[in-house]
């Protein structure tokens, strides 16, 4: 991977150090101030200034590692789908397993059923309570209207509660305000050899509103063989949202969606995915320092998958919060939830689970002191989140976390964590059965606690250069009682699922932004992981956790835009991901390429190549004739945006 | 291992520029904004003294260099010139931008009761006192209002720009 990756760099710098100086000067100035004052305010809003100087923003006095993918982000690289966008977040690695499932995850432990990550869309959970991990292949909206994808990687847990172990992913999608008019994007291709979106958005009284729809068609992929996969899919989703309210007083929002695919298999007819969600949420300023929120939501997931499990599974959740500070040196927050899962499952004699249905109840209470040790320069954050769950009970998810800032644009953080991935369904209650029928594994049952994690982390972030910013973080994550597979005391199967792995993880997460002018951006990831997972001595364990993680040491990514005369734009990402063991996937490099025009403030038109380098490679799964591998693809996109 | 770390080197080296002082755009952003502001609010009679200049003061270090005197040049509010200086300390200013790395307090205080539009860009600045603050929003650069300091000042903020306030502090991270 060294040399090839050496090879395209180099080639990449050459491109981009070799635009001739004169037309580069003229093609990079920025507009002057002169232009900007023409603009109304609504178009001021809506210019992002993102630039290698980024200040901390208050959600950067967290303490934590984060980085947050704009939705100009999403629309100059590209892609298609969520889980390709998450993709361009530093430090997460993002394989895809064929074309409606990847593994996604932070800190390593990725499998295609990851477990250590908490999902939201604008607060809601994401992940399935069935084994606590993100169903990708059901996940979509109109690209265009999402606003900013936050990536907090590792324990968010004494905030966010269980499962927020490895990494914390927030989707939010933008306000119906900024959503007004009428937005088409017609983007045929290669691979996705239809897809459309539609949105109108408008305003009535004190409340703003969208609707939109989205339809997509995606070819299969390819075998190692170049033969089809046979796992083209269809999927269309549909919704709107109501903003209501005034700043200043009370504010509402409401939200619905409706999600559908039909998912081709080679060797057995279609599964069908269903998601609906209904979402609302009040909040209430109750003096100029305090504030409480209201949100609750109600979701339903429904999947068949023939020869495998078809399921169902209502969520209601109901939690409020309440921020307020007292005495100018303290902020407070705290809050509770309370969820009620319920699902009826249909196995088949290769998985099923016994009950077939259950109900499991989550409820929660935390709460999160700031505490300002010296005004502007050292804070130190303390937070307890206490959650009851139906599994393993009453789980504490403590956090301590201090930021201290060296100069206005350079700050120091540390943080300890304690988190827990509660028990599921798929942990407990689960029976898997050889293709003899002979039963293999059985759930873990009562006995089955929630694996635990202990995590110390360090930041930089800072300014290094008048053009450069550079966030760093090293941690080091300890696991315990990690998921097993026990081979009962009788030497004979089915294994048992149990507790008695340990897993530790370390590395080093390095984020550059570099914008020597306005025009020209460039982000530069790398991440350096190691994990490794060990026994207990009294350990009966045969898997050696080789299903739990599947890890590349290095990813490394680079993207960079240009924004040349006449309102075109060049847009490269380039990422390199090393090998993984087990199972085996050799080290590769991909690039995607994009070339839009601003055709007039209402026409955009691009054409997006991606993984160029390759006619195929695979990204995850066993090595044999049936594992799929990506295509390259060309798409051409149109774009239309009327107010 | 060696061969990234060693990538990554190159690829900075070759990125770095000879010189990238200009202000950057999220300050000539602000200025904008700035001089937008003193179309959608109304001072009191008698805020600004006969014959005087309508003023925009920026508080210790000025972070736009040239950009605000450039966006307000020629320009006019209710008929009167309008001008900018770096603010000292007592001269009449209608507007006073206090930048993120000069504390707001002292500033604020002594603009307490008085028909001032305090902008400013920290965290803290709407409880601090302050009337409107800017925020970053993703990449964006968005604003809040505090609609009981702009009372006490005596200013009346038009329902437009109140409308495109942002709520302080989305759900989200913040929780």
């Amino acid at each position: 991977m060294g040399a090839r990756t050496m090879r395209i760099l180099h080639f990449l710098c050459l491109v981009l150090a070799s635009l001739p100086s004169s037309a580069a000067a003229a093609a990079l100035d920025e507009p002057p101030a002169q232009d900007l004052k023409t603009l109304s305010i609504e178009q001021l809003m809506e210019i992002d200034v993102t630039l290698a100087t980024r200040q901390p923003e208050p959600v950067r006095a967290t303490a934590a590692a984060i980085s947050v993918i704009t939705g100009e982000d999403i629309r100059r690289a590209g892609v298609t789908t969520i889980a390709d966008a998450i993709a361009l977040a530093d430090g997460v690695h993002v394989a895809r397993f064929n074309n409606g499932s990847w593994a996604i995850s932070a800190r390593g432990f990725n499998i295609t059923s990851a477990n250590k990550l908490l999902v939201m869309v604008d607060g809601r959970t994401e992940y399935s309570p069935l084994f606590t991990g993100v169903f990708w292949n059901m996940l979509d909206y109109v690209l265009e209207d999402i606003d900013r994808i936050e990536v907090i990687r590792g324990p968010g847990a004494a905030l966010w509660g269980a499962n927020a172990v490895n990494g914390v992913i927030n989707i939010i999608t933008r306000h119906s305000r900024d959503t007004q008019g009428a937005f088409v994007s017609l983007g045929p291709g290669t691979e996705d050899r239809a897809l459309g979106e539609v949105r109108y958005g408008g305003a009535a009284g004190n409340a703003t509103y969208r609707v939109y729809g989205k339809y997509a068609d995606r070819d299969d992929q390819v075998v190692s063989t170049g033969g089809p996969a046979g796992d083209s899919r269809r999927r269309g989703q549909a919704g709107l949202r109501i903003d209501g309210g005034r700043a200043n007083s009370s504010t509402w929002m409401v939200k619905g969606d409706a999600f559908h695919s039909s998912d081709a298999f080679f060797d057995r007819p279609d599964g069908e995915f269903t998601e609906l969600a209904l979402q609302g949420r009040w909040s209430r300023p109750l003096s100029p320092t305090s504030r409480i929120d209201v949100q609750s939501y109600y979701r339903r997931e429904y999947r068949r998958v023939p020869l495998q499990l078809t399921h169902d599974l209502d969520t209601v959740d109901l939690d409020f919060q309440h921020a307020f500070s007292a005495r100018t040196r303290h902020n407070v927050v705290w809050g509770g939830g309370f969820r009620v899962n319920r699902d009826r499952t249909f196995g088949s004699t290769l998985i099923s689970f016994d009950p077939e249905r259950r109900s499991y109840p989550v409820s929660s209470l935390f709460g999160q002191e700031q505490f300002t040790v010296r005004p502007d320069r050292l804070f130190v954050i303390v937070g307890l989140k206490m959650e009851r769950n139906a599994f393993s009970g009453v789980e504490w998810q403590p956090n301590v976390r201090t930021r201290l800032d060296l100069t206005p644009r350079q700050t120091l953080w540390g943080a300890v964590s304690r988190a827990v991935r509660r028990p599921t369904r798929l942990d407990v209650d689960v029976l898997a059965r050889a293709p003899t029928g002979v039963l293999a594994v059985v759930g873990g049952g009562e006995a089955f606690r929630a694996e635990k994690l202990i995590a110390g982390e360090i930041g930089y972030r800072g300014q290094i250069h008048a053009a450069v910013s550079l966030d760093a973080t090293l941690f080091h994550h300890s696991f315990d009682d990690l998921r097993s597979q026990e081979l009962p005391p009788s030497g004979l199967p089915p294994l048992v699922v149990g507790n008695t792995l340990n897993g530790r993880s370390h590395g080093l997460e390095l984020a550059f932004n570099i914008q020597p002018i306005g025009r020209w951006r460039t982000h530069l990831g790398y991440t350096y992981l190691g994990t490794s997972i060990t026994r207990d001595p009294n350990s009966r364990d045969v898997s050696g956790g080789i299903s739990e993680a599947n890890d590349p040491h290095h990813v490394f990514g680079l993207r960079t835009s240009i924004d040349l005369p006449h309102r075109i734009e060049l847009d490269a990402n380039l990422r390199s991901i090393g090998a993984i063991a087990t199972p085996t996937v050799p080290a590769y490099t991909e690039l995607n390429a994009r070339v839009g025009w601003r055709a007039t403030p209402r026409i955009e038109l691009a054409v997006v190549g991606h993984d160029l380098l390759h006619d195929h490679h695979p990204e995850f799964g066993p090595p044999g004739p049936r594992r799929e591998e990506f295509e390259r693809g060309v798409r051409a996109l149109v774009t239309l945006r009327l107010p | 291992m060696k061969s990234v770390l060693a990538a990554l080197a190159v690829a900075i080296v070759y990125a770095l520029p000879a010189s990238a002082q200009d202000t950057p755009l999220e300050y000539r952003v602000k200025a904008a904004y700035l001089f937008n502001f003193t179309k959608f609010v109304d001072w009191p009679p008698g805020a600004i003294s006969e014959g005087a200049p309508f003023t925009i003061c920026v508080a210790g270090m000025n972070p736009f260099a040239s950009a605000l005197e450039d966006t307000i040049r020629g320009e006019t509010v209710a008929g009167r010139s309008l001008q900018s200086r770096v603010a000292q300390g007592n001269e009449p200013c209608q507007v006073v931008f206090v930048p993120h790395d000069v504390d707001p307090v002292p500033i604020l205080k002594r603009a307490r009761m008085q028909p001032v539009l305090t902008v400013g860009e920290s965290p803290d600045f709407l409880r601090q006192g302050g009337i409107i603050n800017f925020v970053r929003d993703g990449g964006k650069v968005r604003f809040e209002i505090s609609q009981e300091a702009a009372a006490r000042a005596q200013l009346r903020i038009s329902s437009r720009l109140l409308r495109l306030a942002r709520e302080p502090a989305e759900r989200g991270l913040e929780r």
